[in-house]
């Protein structure tokens, strides 16, 4: 990317930055939200674990806890690229003549418009909150080699499940609303929120490497604490996952802009 | 009232037809909910590997009270959207197109509100019962109960849609809402049911519940539908229902009447 679409991605963010910081009571309900939408998971395990010994399948409150500031963070990372998931819509509607008439990439000018700089920031520094408390307050022995692998696992999970999602959402070129496959796609990021190795061999072999959630909640976690064996087979996992999508992405992209016409476009 | 009929059914068959245009999203609409149960019974199982018995419910019965959630919650989801499509009409000026119409605001957000889960129920009762065989979960027969459990869903609907009505006319003096709905949609995940069984939640939590309105949309009906028989137990449930229902009618009427006054528009 030239460091004038990197320039143009900066100011659309600076924008999306002022645009919802402008409404201050919106901007702190939001924060709140964060927190209490985090607080509600973590009511949930607690009420789960009150009715099994304290632990489930060896994951205990902690544990959970982090489980569910990651994939906030997840969230966090996914309102950079937003725009992947609206593609649809614009397509339907005729709106990406817009892009296409500019003189800069349109893939970059559509995402950099849907940036959403605040709302990342608030996920973020809400999820990063979450998890110093839970770990301080819990104690969890963390090492820099393991919170930097978890991370990682996480960002490369993010970025497969963008382009998946991203090449649902190029389908419309050819189906039509593609909102709805997009929503099942989103269904299956329900099991994101639980711990999937306590799924059958099958369905975590399905939310690897199909539908990757296990690459930003469950895998991450246990890279960030230290179990669940070496995390360079995550690493591998994940980056071989999104080398592959990128290149689904860009030649559907390719084809799709081929067949694109709007009313008037 | 044939006209009023007419009008507003009219909205509602459009809405519908709009819902079921693009094919692969009725592929979609096909696979969802299997997912969707998928992931509860797994977890669920999971959880019941090490107890009998949570919030008073033992595995069958936490399966049965899922499933009736999912289905009250795929015909409810499309209700979610209303304060957005209030605020979207509010703060871009387009209310005017309605004001100078004779019908009510209220009732036609709520009749175009109406048309995908009115497909929903249609297409969702036999999947319901098909899971119900599947999963060796008990199906309710008892006509009375049924009744209750329908007039109950539609009730808990009329409560999600009038606190999305008053989140979105909210618009009026706030420009933007959606700090305020998240806020409101996270709480409503809690204490609707929606997540885990009222009856599950610790004790303060669970009391906390019993004085808000959102457990009237998911945990009450589904409630009803597991009782053996008629009681005067779903005659106290469906008047909780009804109580909500009228105070947040009065509220979102009031605060409607008001934020009109305030309403304005360029050319408007």
């Amino acid at each position: 990317m030239s460091r004038r679409s990197w320039k143009l991605l900066y100011r659309f963010a600076a924008v999306s930055f002022r645009d919802m910081s402008v409404f201050r009571t919106d901007f702190l309900m939001s924060l709140l939200h964060n927190l209490v939408y985090q607080g509600i998971f973590f009511a949930f395990w607690k009420s789960v674990l009150t009715f099994t010994a304290s632990r489930l399948g060896g994951w205990t409150f902690p544990e959970l806890a982090i489980l569910s500031s990651f994939t906030l963070a997840s969230t966090a990372v996914a309102q950079w690229l937003v725009g992947l998931l609206q593609l649809s819509q614009k397509i339907l509607e005729g709106d990406l003549d817009k892009y296409l008439c500019k003189p800069v990439p349109p893939l970059l000018a559509l995402l950099g418009e849907s940036v959403n700089g605040l709302a990342s920031l608030q996920q973020l520094t809400s999820a990063g909150l979450l998890l110093t408390a839970v770990c301080l307050y819990y104690r969890v022995p963390l090492s820099p080699g393991n919170v930097a692998a978890g991370l990682l696992i996480l960002s490369l999970g993010c970025a497969a499940l963008l382009l998946i999602r991203g090449c649902i959402a190029l389908s419309a070129f050819w189906l039509g609303d593609v909102s709805r496959l997009n929503g099942l796609f989103q269904i299956s990021g329900e099991f994101e929120r639980y711990p999937i190795n306590l799924f059958p061999v099958w369905l975590q072999g399905i939310l690897t490497w199909v539908v990757p959630v296990g690459l930003i909640s469950t895998w991450p976690v246990l890279a960030f604490l230290g179990k669940g064996g070496s995390p360079w087979t995550w690493l591998a996992i994940g980056l071989a996952l999104v080398l592959f999508w990128s290149l689904v992405f860009r030649e559907i992209w390719r084809r799709a802009l081929r067949r694109y016409e709007s009313f008037g476009g | 009232m044939m006209r009023w009929l007419r009008v507003y059914g009219g909205v509602l068959v459009t809405r519908m037809k709009s819902a079921a245009h693009f094919r692969a999203n009725v592929i979609a609409w096909v696979l969802y909910s299997p997912l969707q149960v998928a992931v509860i019974y797994l977890l669920w199982k999971v959880i019941y590997g090490t107890t009998h018995e949570v919030g008073g419910l033992r595995f069958q019965e936490m399966v049965l009270y899922y499933l009736v959630v999912h289905f009250l919650g795929r015909a409810m989801l499309p209700l979610q959207a209303v304060n957005y499509e209030v605020w979207s009409e509010i703060n871009k000026g387009k209310l005017d197109v309605y004001l100078a119409r004779p019908l009510g605001f209220g009732p036609f957000v709520f009749f175009r509100s109406l048309g995908a889960p009115t497909l929903e129920i249609c297409l969702g009762v036999p999947f319901f019962l098909l899971f119900s065989v599947l999963l060796r979960l008990p199906i309710q027969t008892d006509p009375v109960v049924l009744a209750a459990f329908f007039f109950s869903g539609l009730l808990g609907a009329v409560v999600l849609f009038l606190i999305q009505f008053l989140i979105g006319t909210m618009t009026f003096w706030m420009e933007r809402i959606f700090g305020v709905r998240d806020l409101v949609v996270s709480l409503f995940m809690l204490f609707s049911g929606q997540l885990i069984p009222i009856s599950a939640l610790p004790a303060p939590v669970a009391r906390i519940s019993r004085h808000l309105p959102f457990e009237s949309i998911f945990f009450v009906p589904a409630m009803i539908y597991r009782r053996p028989q008629p009681d005067l137990e779903i005659a106290a449930l469906i008047a909780q229902q009804a109580i909500w229902a009228a105070v947040l009618w009065v509220a979102a009427a009031a605060v409607w009447t008001r934020g009109v006054a305030r309403y304005a528009s360029q050319g408007g």
